[in-house]
């Protein structure tokens, strides 16, 4: 196994992969470091290294995510031991990407779980058959969850919407 | 009334979109492409489901985040030694057609330093290495995590091995060629290529799905960057690696420029079965 190449040609598309799914870069840095890891203790089989780093980060994100929200309803529940402020925005988010940020947040976290790693995954171009075994469901489901998943996005980000100067993600 | 194949009544969301993507294994193809052939409606509820995915994946790019660690630009794929006509021969071996491209010899320019991803591969295979040896997980993810972070931080040095821990593995041996794979976000592709090369050929395939897959075919060292537009392909002009991309069902056009050179036009329509290639040499 060759971690530098692997690193190389796997760690930037689970990144995206991981924050799309999560809507949290730390949650997304933490999850692929943690599948990076368990990949040098007990590398798969090669040729499945792609679909098994992004099983092991979706799985590693999805607990860290449940996590955080035990932690947040416990804060909420003793104030006092809250931590003071509002974390500092990111450098990078100008008032457009943030808010695009906002509405595309809201969309995906309004879909289940299971809908959202599939959809995310089809966006980084896994077959059918990958997807399905990382979730565990059939093949033939696949196609109907990513249309499920398409066709509520669709109201919640207006992805239908024909306007005579093009569509505007940003309006 | 148009009519539809008697054998099925409406394809369902699920079977347009196993259509849409070219997952043939998923659906009772025969059926469903004869159907599709002949019913309007279905066509039309394919081409919305391709709509919203595009605009989708429009949204997610221009929403993403940086990635955390100031190394890999997203999608970077560093290469290292190979033949330097790998991508004209296998552009020969194809049959694919191949068109010159215009485009400005640029100077040869200085290879960028990327301190970082030696770091990087550094860390990495010291922690394998510990990880063969013993299987102290807790101490592998503390020390990739430390690595990582300081990286982050602004490390720009090669880190130092860790007390009584082994010395750095060597430089990962030369890999002959690496690929990229990812999701046009619109029905044009734009391939920006740095410079005009010494010599290759950038080879465009036709491919069913949504997913592009882009390759380098031999080179001493390129990266592969996925940008919103599409892919940014960056080499020196001394350089002779070959590319393939594989153009998706979505892709209409592919809008390829090479340098500071005049953009190149393709038609997906255009590009027959076994692609069409584009030479890079200046």
């Amino acid at each position: 196994m060759d971690a530098a190449i692997l690193f190389a040609q796997h760690h930037p598309s689970l990144f995206r992969y991981l924050s799309r799914l999560t809507g949290d870069p730390d949650v997304a840095e933490d999850a692929a470091q943690e599948a990076f890891v368990r990949l040098m203790e007990r590398p798969p089989a090669p040729g499945e290294t792609r679909a098994w780093l992004f099983r092991v980060g979706t799985n590693a994100a999805w607990m860290a995510l449940r996590t955080r929200g035990r932690r947040r309803r416990l804060l909420e529940a003793a104030p006092l031991r809250a931590p003071l402020g509002d974390a500092p925005p990111a450098p990078d988010a100008h008032a457009e990407t943030a808010e695009v940020r906002e509405r595309v947040r809201a969309a995906l976290d309004g879909l289940p779980e299971r809908d959202r790693t599939i959809l995310m995954m089809q966006q980084e171009g896994f077959r059918y058959r990958e997807i399905a075994e990382a979730v565990g469901t059939t093949t033939q489901s696949v196609g109907t969850m990513i249309a499920r998943a398409l066709n509520k996005l669709a109201a919640e980000l207006r992805l239908d919407d024909e306007e005579e100067d093009g569509w505007n993600p940003y309006r | 009334m148009e009519p539809v194949s008697l054998t099925r009544p409406h394809l369902e969301d699920g079977e347009l979109l196993c259509l849409l993507d070219g997952e043939a294994e998923a659906v009772a193809r025969g059926d469903a492409e004869a159907h599709l052939e002949a019913c309007a409606a279905c066509r039309g509820r394919m081409e919305r489901f391709r709509t919203r995915r595009e605009r989708l994946a429009s949204l997610l790019a221009s929403a993403d985040f940086s990635p955390p660690v100031p190394m890999t630009p997203p999608s970077t794929v560093l290469l290292s030694e190979a033949g330097p006509t790998a991508g004209e021969a296998a552009t020969a071996r194809a049959g694919a057609k191949v068109i010159p491209l215009r485009g400005r010899p640029a100077p040869a320019g200085r290879r960028v330093d990327r301190p970082w991803l030696r770091a990087a591969a550094a860390v990495l295979l010291l922690a394998a290495a510990v990880a063969v040896a013993t299987p102290a997980r807790a101490w592998i993810a503390q020390w990739v995590g430390r690595q990582w972070s300081q990286l982050a931080h602004g490390g720009r040095s090669a880190p130092a091995p860790p007390p009584a821990a082994p010395a750095p593995a060597p430089p990962a041996a030369p890999q002959a060629s690496a690929q990229v794979r990812f999701v046009p976000a619109g029905s044009e592709l734009r391939v920006e290529v740095a410079h005009a090369q010494r010599a290759g050929t950038l080879t465009l395939v036709p491919v069913a799905g949504t997913a592009a897959l882009a390759e380098v075919l031999g080179a001493q060292g390129v990266e592969l960057l996925v940008v919103p537009s599409g892919l940014r392909i960056r080499n020196a002009a001394n350089d002779a690696a070959g590319y393939r991309i594989q153009v998706p069902e979505g892709v209409r056009r592919v809008r390829v420029r090479v340098g500071a050179g005049r953009e190149s036009v393709i038609e997906r329509t255009s590009i027959g079965p076994a692609g069409v290639g584009l030479a890079l040499g200046s």
